[in-house]
C-alpha cells in the first residue's frame, strides 16, 4: 500500500512537471513588413473629378460619370503632418491636377507619406468646397447643415483609401509663374522662386514676426511678394499656430518657397510642411 | 433531540487524567482514522481564549475558570465541532475527533478572486478578499468570504488595506499600498488552510489588529495535516486547470517536521477573450522541535503568476460587441491572440520562526523574515500617432452623432464584424513602426509595449508574547518592524519591429515645443535611444519603515469578559529618485525629505456572557493610520512632492455584537458605527480643460460607515441545513473635501483647494445591502447538495470628483438637466445570483476520495453589473460626460469549478 502511494504521487508530481503544458504561451513572433497594394486601378482623372463639382455639396455615385459605375482616382501625396502644419488633410495630385483629401484622423504622416501612391475609391465620397478651394471627403451636419467633413476614422477609410505599395514617388514642385498661378494647380506642390515676405518685422514690438502665434494657437498669412514677376492674385505663406515651426521667427531674406498651394476667396496661400521648404538665403530684393 | 445532536457532535469521550494545574487540556483526533488533528482552533465561546492543537493533536487552555463553557473546534475542510462542557478544575476534556466535510476544502478554491478588475485608472485597488479569510467564524462571514464575494462585497465597507494579514507572524500587507499579498501565495491552497481571524475590532493574541480586523495564516509545518493530498480542478473562470501535490510528515520522531507543497495553475484561455493564465506555486516549511521549550521553523514559498488582463469598456462597445466581457486588452498578431497587458509576479519569501515556551504561562514567539518580489504589468505606449485602443472613445458609433446615419451604421458593422477595428490592431502597429525612417534612417518606434515595474524588498521582524501572570489575566503584546524598499520604474518590453525608442515626454514636447530640456525624462541621458530592456521614463525608490509595538490585556470575571489594549507605530518614508526629470531638475533625484509620522490606536471591549447560549459583546477604538506612500505623492514618478496637507487618518468605531448558540440556531447580529476622518486620496487622469495629464488630489475626506449585519445557520435535520445573512449599510462621505489639481507635465497648481460637493455620496464599488440564503443537504452516506440565492442592493459606481466642483458646472442653471448628469451618482442595478453545488466522498482503505462541483451563477446572469467608474474626462465646452460614459464591471456569467482530490 505504501509503494502504490509513492507510485501515485511520483506520477502526478511528473504530470505537473511534465504533462501538463510546459509554458503556457506569452511570447509572439514578430510581424514582418508588408506593402500595401490594391487591385484597383485609376478609371478617372483628378482634374475629371473635380470638374463634376457642380458648386455645392455633391455626392459622388455610380451617375456622376456617364457608363461609369465606379469612380477611381490615383495620385501621389504632397503634403505632410509631421509638423502640424496640416490637419486632418493630405493632398494628392497626378499629372492633371491636386486635390484636398479630407480624413478624420491625426498623424496621417505615419500612414501616408510624402510620395505614398494612393488610390482612392470615391463611391459614397463627397465633393465640396471652402473658400473656393474643392475639397473630397465626407458630410457632417453642423447643427442641421450637412458640411464638408473627414472620412469617419480606420472602418470607413478603410473603404475607400488605398496605398498601392510602398514605393515613394519623387514628386518635383510645379513652378509658380503668373499664367500657372490659376484655379486648375490648387492643391499642387509648388515651388516660388525669388520671392520674399513683405513684412517681416512687427509694428508693435518691433520684433521679427514668427511663422504663427504659437501661443495662442492662431493661424497667421503673411504676404509673399516677387520682385520680378507680377502675380494677379495675392500670395501668402500661411502657417498653422499649432505647427511645431509656428514660433520660429520667419525669415527675412529672399529665396525660393516650397508648398501645397491652396486658396481662399482669391487669395493663394502657400502652406510649408516643414522648415526645409523654405529657403531664403539671398538678399532682399526692391519691393 | 439531545443525543442527536451528541451523535451530531462525533463526541468521544476518553478516561480523564487528573492534572495538578489549573489548565484545562485536550486532544484533537481525525474521526475516520484516529490521526492526530494539528492546526486545529480551539476557541472559548465568549472568551478570549484562542489555542491551536500541536502536532500530537494536544490543546491546552490556560487560564479558564470553573464553570459552563461553549468550545468551537474550528479547522478548515472539517465539519466544525461544538462542545458544551462543565469545568470544575483543571482537567483533561474529552477526546474530540472531528469529521471532514465532504466538499474539503472546496469553497476555498472556488472563492480564488474572479474579478481581475484593478485596472485602468484606479491601479490595483488589491484584491476583493478581506472577508475571505474570517470564513470560518459564523455564518454571516461565511457568506461574505464565499457569496457575497461575487458581488464585491466588502465587510463593513472597509477596503482591504484595513484589515491586516499574517503569515506564520509575518506581516504581509504591502507597505506602499496597504493591500494584503492575497496573491503572493495563491496556489497553495493545501497549506494555508490552517487560519485564525478576527472580526472587525475583535482582539487576537497575535497582533493589536486593523479596523477590518486581521487574519492570521498558520502554515507552520508541525501543524499541518498530515499525509499527502493530490487533486486536480477543471475551471472556466480565469484558469481552466489546476494541479497540486502537498505532503507533511507530521512531526516525527526526531521532533522534525516537514512539509511541502506544489501547484500548477494554467488556462490557454480563460473565461474573457485573450486572456491566458500560468501559474506555478511551491511551498517547503521544515519545524524543529527541540525541546519542550523551543521549536524552530523555517518556511519558503513562492507562487510565480503570469496572466493577461481582462480590460474592461463602456456599455456601448460591449453592446456592439456583444458581450458585456469584452475585452479590448488584445488584438490577432500572426493569428495568434496577443494581449498588451500581461501581469507578472512573483514573491520568494523566506520566513523564520522561534516558538519559546519559556515558562508555563509564557509564551514567545519570534518571527524575522526576508522577501523580494517583483510586479509588473505591461501596456502599450505610443508617440504622436493614433491611440491603438480599440474602444478609444474617438473610435466608436457615438463620437460621430452629426455624420450620416449610414456612416454611423458602417462603424458599427466593422465593429461587429472585423477584428482589426474590434481589438488591437498589432498589425497596423508594426507597419507604422516599419515606416518610422528618422534623418539617420533608424527605426523609431512609434508604438510599443512598456513593463512598469515594482520591485520590492522587505526585512520584517516581529515578537509576541502571550502571557499569563495569574488565571484571569492574558497580556498579549509585541513589536513589529519593516523595512521596505520598492523600485518603480519602466522597462522596455517589445519595439515592435522598430529600433528605438525616444525617452522623452509627449505632452511636454508637444506644449512647450522647442524647449529640450523640459521634456526630457532623464536630464543625465538627454534624447536617450531606448532599447529593450533599458529602464526608462521614469525611475524612483519607494522607501517605507515602520516599527511599532502592542499590547492588549484580557481580563475574566464570571459572566464578564473585558480587554483593553493600545498600539503606537511609526512610520517613515520619502522618496529616492534614480532620474533627474527635466521638469525638476532639482526636485527628482536623489532623496527627498523624509516624511514621518507617529501614529497610536486605543481599543477597549468586553463580552457579557448572559448565558452559556446567548453572548453580547462591543468593542470600541479610536486609531489613527500614516498615509501609505502610494497615496502621497502628488507625481512619485516625476518628482518629490508630496500632496498638501498630508497628515494621518483618524478612525472611530464602534460596535455591538449579539451571539446566540443554541444546539439549531447559531445566530449573530451586529451594529456598527466608525468615522473616518482626514483621508485623502489621489488620482491621475486626462484633463479636457487642461488638455494634459493632471494629478486630483482631495483631502480632508470624512466618511461614516454604519449597518447592521444579520448571519444565522439553523439546523432543519439532522441532515438539512439552512444558513442565511444579511447586511444593510449605508457608508457615506461626511464632508465636502477639498481638492488641489497639478498639472503631472510641471507640477503647476491648476486649483487650489476646489470645492468638491460630494457629502452624502455613497462610497463606491460594493454593495451597501447584500443578503443570502442557502439550503444544504448533506447525506449520511457521503455525498451532499447546496443551492443559494443571493441578493445585492445600493451599490454606486466610483465617481470623477471634478464633475462635481463649481468650475465644472458654471452657467448651468438649476434644473439644467446638464447639472443632474454631471452631479448625480450611478446606481447600479440590483440583482440576484443563484449558486449550487455537489460532492461525494469515497473511501477505499486509507485512500479518500472527493469529488465537487460548483457551479456560479447558475442562471447565466451575464448583465449582472457589480461596480464602475465613471470616466474622469467630460467635454468642458458641451459639458457634458456622454462622450466618457461610465465603465462598469460585470460578473462573470455561469462558470463551473470541479475538483477531484484524493488524500492518503
Amino acid at each position: 500500500m505504501k509503494r502504490f502511494s509513492y507510485i501515485i504521487s511520483a506520477t502526478f508530481l511528473g504530470a505537473i512537471l511534465f504533462a501538463a503544458p510546459g509554458c503556457i504561451d506569452f511570447t509572439y513572433d514578430n510581424i514582418e513588413p508588408m506593402a500595401d497594394s490594391t487591385a484597383l486601378v485609376a478609371n478617372t482623372t483628378i482634374a475629371e473629378l473635380k470638374a463634376m463639382y457642380p458648386g455645392v455639396l455633391y455626392q459622388l455615385d455610380e451617375n456622376t460619370f456617364y457608363q461609369r459605375d465606379s469612380i477611381i482616382i490615383e495620385g501621389v501625396v504632397t503634403s505632410d503632418d509631421k509638423e502640424g502644419n496640416f490637419y486632418k488633410s493630405i493632398f494628392i495630385q497626378d499629372s492633371t491636377g491636386a486635390i484636398e483629401l479630407k480624413l478624420n484622423k491625426t498623424t496621417l504622416y505615419n500612414d501616408y507619406k510624402r510620395g505614398q501612391k494612393l488610390v482612392v475609391y470615391c463611391n459614397g465620397l463627397y465633393l465640396g468646397d471652402y473658400g473656393g478651394q474643392i475639397q473630397l471627403g465626407s458630410i457632417y451636419s453642423n447643427n442641421g447643415n450637412w458640411e464638408i467633413s473627414g472620412l469617419e476614422g480606420d472602418p470607413i477609410i478603410e473603404q475607400h483609401v488605398f496605398k498601392r505599395g510602398n514605393q515613394i514617388v519623387e514628386v518635383t514642385p510645379l513652378t509658380m509663374t503668373p499664367t500657372q498661378l490659376a484655379l486648375s494647380n490648387i492643391g499642387r506642390l509648388v515651388k516660388f522662386e525669388n520671392v520674399q515676405i513683405s513684412d517681416t518685422i512687427s509694428p508693435i514690438t518691433g520684433e521679427i514676426y514668427t511663422y504663427a502665434d504659437n501661443v495662442n494657437k492662431v493661424t497667421v498669412n503673411h504676404k509673399l511678394v516677387s520682385c520680378n514677376q507680377t502675380f494677379n492674385s495675392d500670395i501668402v505663406l500661411r502657417t498653422s499656430g499649432y505647427a511645431r515651426f509656428a514660433g520660429n521667427t520667419i525669415p527675412t531674406k529672399n529665396g525660393s518657397l516650397v508648398g501645397i498651394l491652396t486658396y481662399y476667396k482669391g487669395t493663394y496661400q502657400v502652406l510649408m510642411r516643414d522648415t526645409n521648404d523654405i529657403d531664403f538665403s539671398n538678399n532682399r530684393c526692391q519691393q | 433531540m439531545r443525543r442527536l445532536f451528541l451523535i451530531l457532535l462525533m463526541l468521544a469521550v476518553s478516561p480523564a487524567i487528573v492534572t495538578a494545574q489549573q489548565d484545562v487540556s485536550g486532544y484533537v483526533k481525525e474521526a475516520e482514522t484516529g490521526k492526530a488533528l494539528p492546526g486545529v482552533m480551539v476557541q472559548v465561546v465568549g472568551t478570549s481564549i484562542n489555542v491551536n492543537t500541536d502536532g500530537r493533536g494536544y490543546y491546552m487552555l490556560p487560564g479558564i475558570k470553573p464553570g459552563k463553557y461553549l468550545i468551537d473546534y474550528i479547522y478548515t475542510g472539517y465539519k466544525t465541532v461544538e462542545v458544551e462542557v462543565e469545568i470544575t478544575d483543571g482537567e483533561q476534556l474529552p477526546e474530540v475527533t472531528m469529521q471532514q466535510t465532504i466538499s474539503d476544502d472546496g469553497s476555498q478554491n472556488f472563492s480564488e478572486i474572479s474579478v481581475s478588475l484593478d485596472e485602468l485608472e484606479s491601479e490595483s485597488k488589491g484584491q476583493a478578499v478581506s472577508g475571505l479569510l474570517q470564513s470560518q467564524l459564523d455564518a454571516f462571514s461565511s457568506a461574505a468570504a464565499f457569496t457575497f464575494g461575487a458581488g464585491r462585497f466588502m465587510i463593513r465597507g472597509y477596503e482591504s488595506d484595513y484589515s491586516l494579514l499574517y503569515m506564520n507572524g509575518v506581516p504581509v500587507n504591502d507597505p506602499e499600498s496597504g493591500f494584503g499579498g492575497w496573491s503572493s501565495w495563491g496556489g497553495l491552497n493545501d497549506v494555508t488552510r490552517n487560519r485564525e481571524s478576527r472580526n472587525g475590532l475583535t482582539p487576537a493574541d497575535w497582533s493589536f489588529g486593523g479596523l477590518g480586523g486581521a487574519s492570521y495564516l498558520n502554515v507552520r509545518a508541525s501543524q499541518q495535516r498530515i499525509g499527502t493530498r493530490l487533486s486536480y480542478a477543471s475551471s472556466n473562470r480565469t484558469y481552466n486547470n489546476r494541479l497540486m501535490f502537498t505532503h507533511s510528515t507530521g512531526t516525527m520522531e526526531n521532533g522534525v517536521a516537514f512539509t511541502v507543497s506544489g501547484s500548477r495553475r494554467w488556462a490557454e484561455e480563460g473565461y474573457v477573450d485573450g486572456t491566458n493564465y500560468d501559474a506555478w506555486a511551491y511551498f517547503i516549511g521544515i519545524e524543529k522541535k527541540f525541546n519542550n521549550k523551543h521549536s524552530v521553523a523555517f518556511t519558503t514559498y513562492n507562487a510565480p503568476i503570469k496572466r493577461a488582463m481582462q480590460g474592461v469598456s463602456t456599455d456601448e462597445a460591449n453592446l456592439l460587441v456583444g458581450s458585456n466581457f469584452y475585452n479590448p486588452n488584445w488584438g490577432y498578431q500572426n493569428g495568434e491572440k496577443r494581449n498588451a497587458r500581461v501581469r507578472f509576479q512573483q514573491e520568494p519569501t523566506f520566513i523564520l520562526n522561534h516558538y519559546w515556551d519559556a515558562l508555563s504561562n509564557l509564551k514567545i514567539t519570534t518571527t524575522a523574515a526576508y522577501s523580494f518580489g517583483t510586479y509588473q504589468t505591461t501596456g502599450l505606449n505610443w508617440y504622436d500617432t493614433q491611440d491603438p485602443r480599440p474602444d478609444y472613445y474617438r473610435k466608436l458609433p457615438s463620437y460621430w452623432t452629426d455624420s450620416d446615419l449610414s456612416i454611423i451604421e458602417a462603424i458599427a458593422n466593422s465593429y461587429r464584424n472585423d477584428a482589426s477595428i474590434r481589438q488591437i490592431n498589432w498589425d497596423y502597429m508594426y507597419q507604422v513602426n516599419y515606416n518610422s525612417r528618422d534623418l539617420n534612417d533608424s527605426l523609431r518606434s512609434k508604438y510599443i509595449v512598456e513593463n512598469r515595474i515594482t520591485d520590492s524588498r522587505q526585512f520584517t521582524f516581529s515578537c509576541v508574547t502571550n502571557w499569563n501572570p495569574i488565571p484571569e489575566l492574558k497580556v498579549n503584546g509585541g513589536i513589529e518592524l519593516s523595512l521596505y524598499k520598492g523600485k518603480n520604474y519602466k522597462r522596455m518590453d517589445d519595439l515592435l519591429g522598430g529600433q528605438y525608442w525616444l525617452d522623452i515626454d509627449q505632452f511636454v514636447e508637444r506644449d512647450f515645443f522647442g524647449n529640450d530640456s523640459l521634456a526630457q525624462n532623464d536630464l543625465d541621458n538627454p534624447n536617450r535611444k531606448v532599447r529593450v530592456g533599458d529602464v526608462f521614463g521614469y525611475s524612483y525608490n519607494a522607501n517605507v519603515y515602520n516599527g511599532g509595538v502592542w499590547g492588549v490585556a484580557n481580563y475574566s470575571l464570571n459572566r464578564f469578559d473585558l480587554y483593553a489594549g493600545a498600539n503606537y507605530t511609526y512610520t517613515e518614508f520619502w522618496r529616492t529618485g534614480n532620474m533627474k526629470n527635466g521638469r525638476f531638475p532639482y526636485d527628482s533625484k536623489g532623496d527627498s525629505p523624509k516624511q514621518g509620522f507617529h501614529n497610536y490606536g486605543i481599543k477597549a471591549g468586553g463580552t457579557w456572557k448572559i448565558t452559556g447560549r446567548h453572548y453580547l459583546d462591543a468593542n470600541l477604538a479610536y486609531l489613527t493610520r500614516a498615509p501609505f506612500f502610494r497615496n502621497s505623492y502628488i507625481s512619485p514618478r516625476t518628482s518629490n512632492f508630496v500632496i498638501p496637507g498630508l497628515t494621518s487618518e483618524k478612525i472611530a468605531a464602534f460596535d455591538i455584537n449579539y451571539n446566540l448558540r443554541t444546539p439549531y440556531v447559531k445566530a449573530r447580529v451586529s451594529a456598527y458605527y466608525t468615522m473616518f476622518m482626514d483621508q485623502t486620496e489621489l488620482k491621475s487622469f486626462y484633463d479636457d480643460t487642461y488638455r494634459t495629464f493632471i494629478n486630483y488630489t482631495m483631502r480632508g475626506i470624512e466618511k461614516v460607515h454604519k449597518g447592521v449585519e444579520i448571519g444565522a445557520e439553523v439546523k432543519l435535520t439532522t441532515t438539512l441545513t439552512l444558513n442565511t445573512a444579511a447586511a444593510f449599510g449605508a457608508y457615506q462621505y461626511t464632508s465636502r473635501p477639498l481638492a488641489t489639481i497639478t498639472q503631472d507635465n510641471l507640477g503647476t497648481v491648476l486649483q487650489m483647494d476646489q470645492v468638491v460637493y460630494i457629502k452624502n455620496f455613497y462610497v463606491p464599488n460594493t454593495p451597501q445591502t447584500a443578503a443570502m440564503m442557502g439550503l444544504r443537504y448533506a447525506s449520511p452516506k457521503y455525498w451532499f447538495l447546496g443551492a443559494e440565492v443571493s441578493y445585492y442592493d445600493h451599490s454606486y459606481i466610483d465617481f470623477a470628483p471634478g464633475k462635481r466642483t463649481t468650475e465644472a458646472l458654471q452657467g448651468l442653471e438649476p434644473g439644467d438637466p446638464r447639472r443632474d448628469a454631471l452631479t448625480h451618482q450611478i446606481k447600479v442595478p440590483s440583482a440576484f445570483l443563484i449558486d449550487a453545488n455537489i460532492g461525494k466522498s469515497w473511501r477505499l482503505k486509507e485512500y479518500f476520495i472527493n469529488l465537487n462541483l460548483q457551479v456560479t451563477n447558475l442562471l447565466n446572469n451575464t448583465d449582472f453589473k457589480t461596480g464602475g467608474f465613471e470616466q474622469a474626462r467630460y467635454s468642458i465646452a458641451e459639458q457634458t460626460s456622454n462622450k466618457f460614459p461610465p465603465k462598469y464591471f460585470y460578473s462573470f456569467g455561469r462558470t463551473y469549478y470541479l475538483i477531484l482530490g484524493l488524500r492518503f
